[in-house]
């Protein structure tokens, strides 16, 4: 194979393929080919190194990261061999390392990832007084087990709650990490074998590892230091999970014989976005010095748009929409809500994202959206296990995976799930989801994500696929579940927006109060540093044209807020944008003010 | 059997259109109408799909009719009355991006059975929304469409709509396919016809060799009732779903499909270029002269059917390929009164002109094709009777529609009507 993709790179980039021994950070700003660059190094590892692919562990944050990761190997170094390294989440990885190993600790192989509802029961039987309370535990307990070993005493209910996990041969989602850490600490041969296997490691995200993460990969990494990260102290925003940007900066003294190499050019936005992003984020003092830039044409000024409530930003953005778009309807001409002639250009419904800071804050664009009739999906980035249709068919999938094994179901479902099981190893996973939802009347959303997640095993019978669908399912996301050929707008908070790029991106909700978001009071230095990089996550993740958008009245869980923009927005310089009022009720919501019409 | 089919309409479900759409009125006036075959459109909504279910029956393989409990027989002119058919019809509005351009191209769907139109509508509400619009918007490729549609049941059938408005269609101007193969890609075999739309005629598709091999439907893609069979289909087959699917699939040489009802097509929406809000209407030519900018406002203008069937075709303006089907171009009968009374089309006095020229005489399509003239002027008047002659003879003047206008027709000569009434005094 030619190495011809090197000629793609950058001269950082290319930097950053061809070092493959020790310790190396690769200082990535958003949009500046950080995918492009690991995956090229993973290729240059096994074709100019001599690497065994085998030998090569990436870890990635989202499941959607591995994919990608993925898909760009098998595009490089052709499918076959793209499946010997070993590439996905923290938490997939390290499934796969405990149905090997788990035994050794005293669970069986064929351990359960418990769903958020089994932990509450759980812990209902461990002890809480009600479910409130149970849910309260759980939170303090998953805090505590993401910041590994901290000062603060256990939670109550911690050893219970661990001692019933056991007994039910049971982990939750935060010990798939703390298990392999365990276990390698107390087995120093298993340790042993995994470090000699995974000769060389890639961390993706490193800035937002949180403390038991940073141990294993630490613990993971053997004595030649092959170990590569990707990150950027700007774009840290899970400090509220545990990560700790302080782990990024001070890698270097982790590994005093790390090389760092910066990626600095931008290939993602417009000149106007890269540096309304970096007028943003360099007001923060906990960061690397990095100066991101690109060479693109000046791209459109930033449009700052002041709106009456959520209503009016929700109904504009809308209507932009459908500007952009050269009208979705017959009436957009008929009405002259698009003006003739206009041409529909380039986009398409998924070329565009509105984000914003809570969740909360989707439902009024849904509405929005749904009355359009423009499509729209909201990415809340929830769990599949928390979606109440997955707890109704989990327990059956259980049952069916090992009929030994108690479950809480009615006999006459547990009668027909056995009658079931005789063709475990004759039907598919589709036929026996149809087979399901005759037993159970599963609605047809939960029909739909089933199927969409069982797309996956198409040449496999149920019986050998079920374990690695029910990990699926536990694991899973709930953006798994949509249709790759549907072509929607995307709903997100800026969170769930992390690695993602759009064309055409809306902020809303730029308001002192929620941007930066003050959960109780005023937020701490450190908390409003943080809200700044998310702030410049979200401004990054466009590449052509960018609206904030604010409002003079908004009620936030039953308060109001003050209606007056986010200070963040001061921080743009006032040649990169335009500012609009749009006025309330006066006139047709979709029509702006006339003085103002600089749209 | 000869009869007529319209299989392109709107519920009430679909934006901008008429609450009068409900099921017994599109029986009702498929009847005043002389239709026999009706599309119900909208089957992809949920509250119409229901609807459906629950006021109609099976009849022959494939096709419904409204059950005797819903009927409104009494207010049907006994010269009119008619065995209504309905076909599970459906349009859904395709908006995505393909090779980097927006495309937006409106598809109709013509279903086997409930059972494949509640296939094709489950595995839609998986794509998108499809309770907000009777004509769901989804960001779906047409391609995807097709073959979703035809995965739902190989007899389903999926036909391009109004092929060529420059909005919402696979040949329009906008949407910049320059063929059928190009949009629907490996699947595009599965294509039997092609909706022309209001704005072009047979002899325009005629134009264009890649299109010979499509049958050229027409259908009125009505938002009220009077507008049904403002075009529409002439079959000589069965009266099933199987035997129509046949006809569209047919050869040219077979004789199943007959032809097709046209409205005059100037008289369409988009037939030529234009502005609207600048009130400029432009030939092809003119256009060209333009450079494709409005000499008023400096936007592009709006580029219209006549326009874009010259840009794309490979034959001469008169040529005829062999076994082309015939058709007849028409003004609906309330246009032509209105004309003749010099009033609005939606006026009392018109319904009622309407209704009392029906019982006289027949159904629409029987008064606007076979009736005789003179019959016409002792059952009704001179003037209709000359008017429908014109009409039947092309004898008449069109200002061409564009940009969402549409076109203007006149059949009578100002200098035909008395000055002080403004009403025809020809034969007075
Ligand atoms: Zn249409
Ligand atoms: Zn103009």
């Amino acid at each position: 194979m030619s190495l011809e993709f090197l000629n793609e790179l950058n001269p950082q980039q290319r930097q950053a393929v061809c070092h493959t021994q020790g310790p190396l950070m690769i200082v990535a700003g958003a949009g500046t080919g950080k995918t492009r660059t690991l995956t090229c190094r993973i290729a240059y590892l096994v074709r100019e190194a001599g690497v065994d692919p085998a030998n090569i562990l990436a870890l990635t944050f989202t499941r959607r990261a591995a994919w990608e990761m993925k898909q760009r190997i098998a595009h490089l170094l052709g499918e076959k061999e793209s499946m010997l390294q070993e590439i996905g989440t923290f938490h997939s990885v390290c499934a796969k390392i405990l149905r090997e190993e788990i035994p050794v600790l005293g669970y069986d192989r064929d351990f359960v990832i418990l769903t958020d509802e089994e932990q509450i029961d759980l812990l209902r039987e461990a002890g809480a007084k009600n479910r409130a309370e149970a849910r309260a535990c759980l939170k303090q307990i998953s805090a505590f087990k993401n910041r590994h070993r901290a000062e603060t005493g256990a939670p109550p209910l911690f050893s219970e709650y661990q001692a019933a996990l056991k007994q039910r041969n049971a982990a939750d989602f935060d010990d798939l990490i703390l298990l392999v850490l365990r276990l390698f600490e107390t087995y120093p041969e298993i340790l042993n074998r995994y470090m000699d296997r995974f000769r060389h490691i890639l961390v993706d995200e490193y800035q937002d590892l949180n403390p038991p993460q940073y141990m294993l990969v630490h613990l993971l990494t053997g004595p030649d230091q092959n170990l590569c990260v990707v990150g950027d102290a700007d774009q840290a925003i899970y400090a509220f999970r545990g990560a700790q940007v302080e782990n990024f900066l001070n890698f270097q003294e982790d590994y005093p014989r790390a090389q760092i190499l910066r990626l600095e050019q931008n290939y993602r936005s417009s000149p106007v976005i890269v540096k309304a992003a970096e007028q943003v984020v360099s007001r923060n003092t906990l960061r690397m010095e990095k100066r991101l830039w690109s060479d693109a044409e000046t791209g459109e000024r930033i449009r700052i748009m002041e709106v009456g409530d959520e209503k009016q930003e929700a109904g504009w953005i809308v209507s932009r929409i459908e500007k952009l778009l050269g009208g979705t309807s017959m009436f957009h001409h008929d009405t002259d809500r698009v003006q003739a002639g206009e041409d529909p250009g380039q986009y398409s419904f998924s070329d565009m994202a509105v984000l914003f800071r809570l969740r909360a804050q989707a439902r009024p664009l849904q509405a929005a959206f749904e009355q359009a009739g423009i499509p729209c999906r909201f990415l809340s980035g929830e769990r599949l296990d928390r979606r109440p249709e997955m707890r109704q068919v989990r327990p059956m999938l259980r049952f069916l995976a090992d009929p030994e094994k108690d479950a809480v179901l009615p006999a006459m479902i547990k009668a027909s799930l056995i009658a079931l099981s005789k063709n475990r190893e004759q039907s598919s996973l589709q036929d026996l989801i149809r087979e399901l939802s005759g037993i159970c009347n599963l609605d047809e959303a939960t029909l739909r994500s089933l199927k969409a997640m069982a797309s996956h095993y198409p040449d496999q019978t149920w019986g050998s696929a079920l374990p690695f669908f029910l990990q699926d399912l536990s694991l899973g996301r709930e953006s798994d579940l949509f249709d790759p050929r549907a072509q929607a707008v995307t709903l997100l908070t800026m969170h769930a927006a992390k690695g993602l790029e759009f064309p055409v991106v809306f902020i809303c909700g730029l308001e002192r109060g929620l941007m930066p978001y003050a959960r109780d009071g005023n937020p701490s230095a450190d908390e409003i540093e943080e809200e700044r990089r998310l702030f410049h996550v979200g401004i990054t993740r466009a590449m052509k044209e960018l609206y904030l958008l604010h409002a003079r009245k908004r009620i936030l869980y039953g308060k109001p807020l003050p209606g007056e923009p986010s200070p963040f927005l001061k921080d743009i310089e006032e040649a990169l944008f335009q500012a609009n009022i749009l006025q309330k009720k006066s006139r047709p919501p979709q029509k702006e003010n006339p003085q103002l019409g600089l749209f | 059997m000869k009869f007529i089919a319209d299989l392109h309409i709107h519920s009430p479900y679909s934006r901008s259109t008429s609450p009068q759409m409900t099921l017994p009125n599109l029986d009702q006036w498929a009847q005043l109408k002389g239709i026999t075959l009706l599309g119900t459109g909208d089957f992809t909504h949920p509250a119409w799909f229901a609807e459906i279910g629950n006021k109609l029956a099976p009849a022959e393989e494939g096709l419904f009719s409204l059950k005797e409990s819903n009927r409104k027989d009494e207010e049907i002119p006994a010269s009119c009355r008619g065995e209504i058919r309905f076909m599970l019809s459906a349009e859904v509005s395709c908006i995505y991006s393909r090779d980097g351009q927006t495309r937006k191209v409106h598809n109709l769907i013509l279903a086997r059975d409930l059972a494949s139109a509640a296939k094709i509508n489950e595995a839609l509400s998986g794509i998108g929304n499809l309770k907000s619009d009777g004509r769901p918007i989804l960001g779906l490729d047409s391609r995807d469409l097709l073959q979703i549609t035809m995965e739902a049941s190989p007899e389903n059938i999926l036909i391009p709509a109004h092929a060529w408005t420059p909005h919402f269609s696979v040949l329009g101007a906008f949407s910049r396919f320059s063929s059928i193969e190009e949009c629907y890609g490996d699947l595009a075999s599965a294509i039997p016809a092609i909706e022309t739309g209001l704005s072009s005629d047979p002899p325009m598709n005629w134009r264009l060799s890649g299109l010979d091999r499509f049958t050229l439907i027409s259908n009125s893609d009505a938002h009220s009732p009077a507008k049904l069979m403002r075009e529409a289909n002439l079959f000589d087959t069965d009266l099933s779903y199987p035997a129509v699917r046949e006809a569209l699939r047919a050869d040219r040489n077979s004789k199943t499909f007959l032809g097709t009802i046209e409205f005059f097509p100037e008289e369409g929406k988009y037939h030529y270029d234009g502005h609207r809000s600048c009130g400029l209407r432009s030939t092809p030519e003119q256009t060209r002269g333009y450079n494709g900018l409005c000499p008023k406002c400096g936007r592009k203008i709006v580029v219209g059917v006549l326009h874009r069937v010259e840009d794309l075709s490979d034959r001469p303006k008169d040529h005829k390929p062999p076994a082309a089907k015939p058709f007849q171009s028409l003004v609906p009968l309330q246009e032509i009164i209105a004309e003749v009374f010099n009033v609005g089309v939606g006026s009392k006095r018109v319904q009622k002109e309407y209704m009392r020229t029906l019982s006289a005489l027949g159904n629409e399509y029987t008064v606007l094709t076979a009736a005789p003239v003179t019959g016409i002027a002792q059952a009704i008047s001179n003037e209709l009777a000359e008017a429908v002659r014109r009409v039947r003879e092309g004898k008449i003047h069109i200002d061409p529609g564009y940009d969402g206008e549409y076109g203007k027709i006149k059949i009578f000569e100002p200098e035909e009507r008395t000055l002080a009434s403004g009403q025809m005094g020809l034969f007075t």
